[in-house]
């Protein structure tokens, strides 16, 4: 049986002098699943995304990556943790407009040893390994990608993000709403090439977002409303 | 390392403030430097003004008074020496040479000074150089002078130029000595001491300019000499100013200073000229260091522009932050980052100011030294200046720390949420 790679039991988490904000029984994902979680803004998702970061501690219950639980880790460890093994894609504007595409793609290797290494084991070096991604992302061009970053299109971005994310194969890639600045002919096509590449990689998603439309493509979905029993009404608008 | 290419990228990529920042600590670095060079070379070449004269005798007051007004020609005595006073110690067998000064008149605002001959022989300034003539040859007769550097290129005179002096040393004198004008006989080279401004006449040139004055004024009608009758007078002076004394063995130094202010025939006084020109200096000191003061401050306003422009650009480099710290940056790197980003401002700021000084240095160097007399040496940065600009570095990495502690402490907020 496939391990699980997150593992939430019981967690709890409040920020400072506000109310319980999540109450998760039990999540897990499983390891080269693609999970869609739903949820809303406000609904506690970037904090659920900083505590699977290790960048928060939950005040009860544990969270378990790869067997490991975070809260055992010092801040230096679950930093390293996490550049081990979660790559990250967000919303937009991902890149750092000062460096060029390939070399936004490797800057998890200059952080993570064990990505680097990772990297290396397939491909002579780290340019070899990150134009191989994009290749597969369907950035083969080599005038586009020798353009600033700031100069390609949306979807263009979101793909380096892509490939920064799967490079050097983390276990875990954590996409939070990557598809809400593209158009629903793109946010396809944009998947599509992430599942592929995910597969390739052996990592596994979570891609959490507001926009169910793309659910039935993933291998399981589910709402972080009915998994967190601190939710509240659903806001008014 | 990789942090260091990313404070460079990262700073090119907000070029333009970073160029303003390191110009803005470059030119300050530039007066630093500039100020503390002018410092030393303006000590320098004051410890040079006179040197191989042992002694320099006066009227008894202040040693700072005596060498200002016999050296540097500033202010004037409060008394004069008698002349007996002058060969009694000029006789002294421990004495080399004996040179007698005589101060008083003026010329357009160049200082008169009475002299003789051995004053062109004897006079040493800087490292022990004499006097050269770019023209001409000592006084000999005695309506004869020579003239300063500076005197000969302000006023526009050459050899054979009638001087008319005037009487008192102030700028605009309303008597003069028209009835006996001067032909200039020697311009000295320039020497960038107060020489320069200098005219001079022989003593008995001196004497003939007031041999029929009476309290403190031109004789009028019959009473009135004339320049060629004078010459039949003794011209012998009564008083001279100062004298400048150089002994056979310096160490008799102190026996001589000893016996000259002791001198029973009238009250004297003697300084060494080394002892009371730091004396002076450790005066001027106060000014100097004002003005070291002052450029420190300018280059603590340059690394303030620094801080202000690193910590504005805080806020909008959220993003940057929580994109690093996604892929793996931790907070310790974000910290490095903004330290070695306000190094690498501070040191591109000292480079260009070291730059700066030596360009502008190279420049200027001609017209200093034919402007203010003053050479200054092209010399790599000294001990002191290298710790001026260690002090620097050290002071930028001290305040660059301020916002890379607030990134830090932001980033730890933020965490991998990104806030614009």
């Amino acid at each position: 049986m496939l391990n699980a790679l997150i593992d939430l039991n019981a967690t709890t988490y409040a920020w400072p002098g506000q109310p319980t904000l999540l109450d998760i029984e039990s999540f897990s994902l499983l390891a080269g699943e693609k999970v869609f979680l739903k949820g809303p803004s406000g609904s506690g998702k970037t904090t659920l995304l900083g505590l699977l970061g290790g960048v928060y501690v939950p005040q009860s219950g544990t969270i378990e990556l790869l067997g490991q639980n975070l809260a055992s880790l010092s801040a230096v460890q679950r930093d390293r943790f996490r550049a081990d093994h979660t790559g990250y894609i967000f919303q937009m504007f991902n890149l750092l407009p000062y460096l060029s595409v390939v070399e936004n793609v490797t800057l998890p290797c200059r952080f993570s040893t064990l990505r680097r290494q990772r990297a290396l084991e397939r491909h002579s070096d780290l340019t070899v390994a990150a134009l191989d991604l994009l290749n597969g992302l369907g950035l083969a061009d080599p005038a586009l990608l020798a353009r600033r970053v700031t100069e390609l299109s949306i979807g263009q971005q979101q793909r380096v993000a892509a490939a920064r994310a799967l490079i050097g194969s983390p276990e875990l890639v954590i996409a939070d709403e990557p598809t809400s600045a593209l158009d629903a002919d793109s946010r396809e096509a944009f998947l599509r090439l992430l599942f592929a590449e995910c597969d390739a990689a052996g990592s596994s998603l979570l891609f959490v977002s507001h926009d169910s439309s793309l659910e039935a493509l993933f291998d399981r979905a589910l709402s972080l409303r009915d998994i967190n029993r601190a939710a509240t009404a659903p806001e008014l608008t | 390392m990789y942090l260091l290419q990313l404070a460079f990228k990262s700073l090119g990529n907000r070029r333009f403030s970073a160029i303003l920042t390191v110009l803005a600590i470059g030119l300050s670095v530039t007066l630093l430097l500039a100020v503390e060079k002018v410092r030393t070379e303006a000590r320098a070449s004051f410890a040079s003004t006179i040197s191989g004269t042992d002694l320099i005798v006066g009227a008894r007051s202040g040693s700072v008074q005596l060498l200002l007004y016999s050296v540097f020609r500033i202010g004037n005595a409060t008394n004069n020496i008698r002349w007996e006073s002058f060969e009694h110690f000029s006789e002294d067998r421990r004495v080399d040479w004996a040179v007698p000064i005589s101060l008083g008149d003026s010329h357009r605002g160049f200082m008169v000074m009475g002299t003789n001959g051995d004053y062109f022989e004897h006079f040493r300034y800087g490292r022990r150089q004499p006097l050269a003539f770019k023209a001409g040859a000592p006084f000999d007769d005695l309506y004869d002078a020579v003239l300063g550097a500076d005197v000969a290129r302000e006023l526009g005179y050459d050899l054979d130029t009638e001087v008319v002096l005037a009487h008192g040393t102030g700028a605009v004198s309303f008597v003069d000595h028209a009835d006996k004008p001067f032909r200039v006989t020697g311009i000295l080279e320039k020497t960038g001491t107060p020489v320069d401004r200098t005219v001079h006449i022989s003593l008995q040139g001196m004497q003939a300019l007031h041999v029929d004055w009476q309290q403190g004024m031109p004789a009028r009608g019959a009473a009135n000499v004339s320049a060629e009758a004078a010459r039949e007078l003794d011209l012998t002076p009564k008083a001279i100013t100062a004298m400048l004394v150089g002994l056979k063995s310096r160490i008799s130094t102190f026996a001589v200073q000893r016996d000259i202010n002791q001198y029973n025939g009238e009250p004297l006084l003697a300084i060494l000229p080394g002892v009371a020109l730091q004396e002076l200096w450790s005066l001027l000191g106060v000014a100097e260091k004002a003005l070291l003061v002052v450029s420190g401050f300018v280059v603590l306003t340059g690394l303030v522009g620094m801080l202000t422009a690193i910590l504005s650009s805080l806020n909008e480099r959220r993003r940057e932050m929580a994109i690093l710290r996604s892929v793996g940056a931790k907070p310790r790197h974000i910290f490095g980052l903004l330290l070695l980003e306000a190094a690498s401002l501070a040191l591109a700021g000292i480079l260009l100011g070291l730059g700066l000084m030596y360009l502008g240095l190279w420049v200027s160097q001609p017209f200093i030294l034919t402007q203010y007399g003053l050479y200054v040496p092209i010399t790599p940065p000294g001990m002191y200046e290298w710790g001026l600009l260690a002090a620097i570095l050290a002071a930028s990495v001290l305040m660059g720390s301020v916002p890379a502690w607030r990134a830090y402490r932001q980033s730890l907020a933020d965490g991998l949420s990104i806030r614009t």
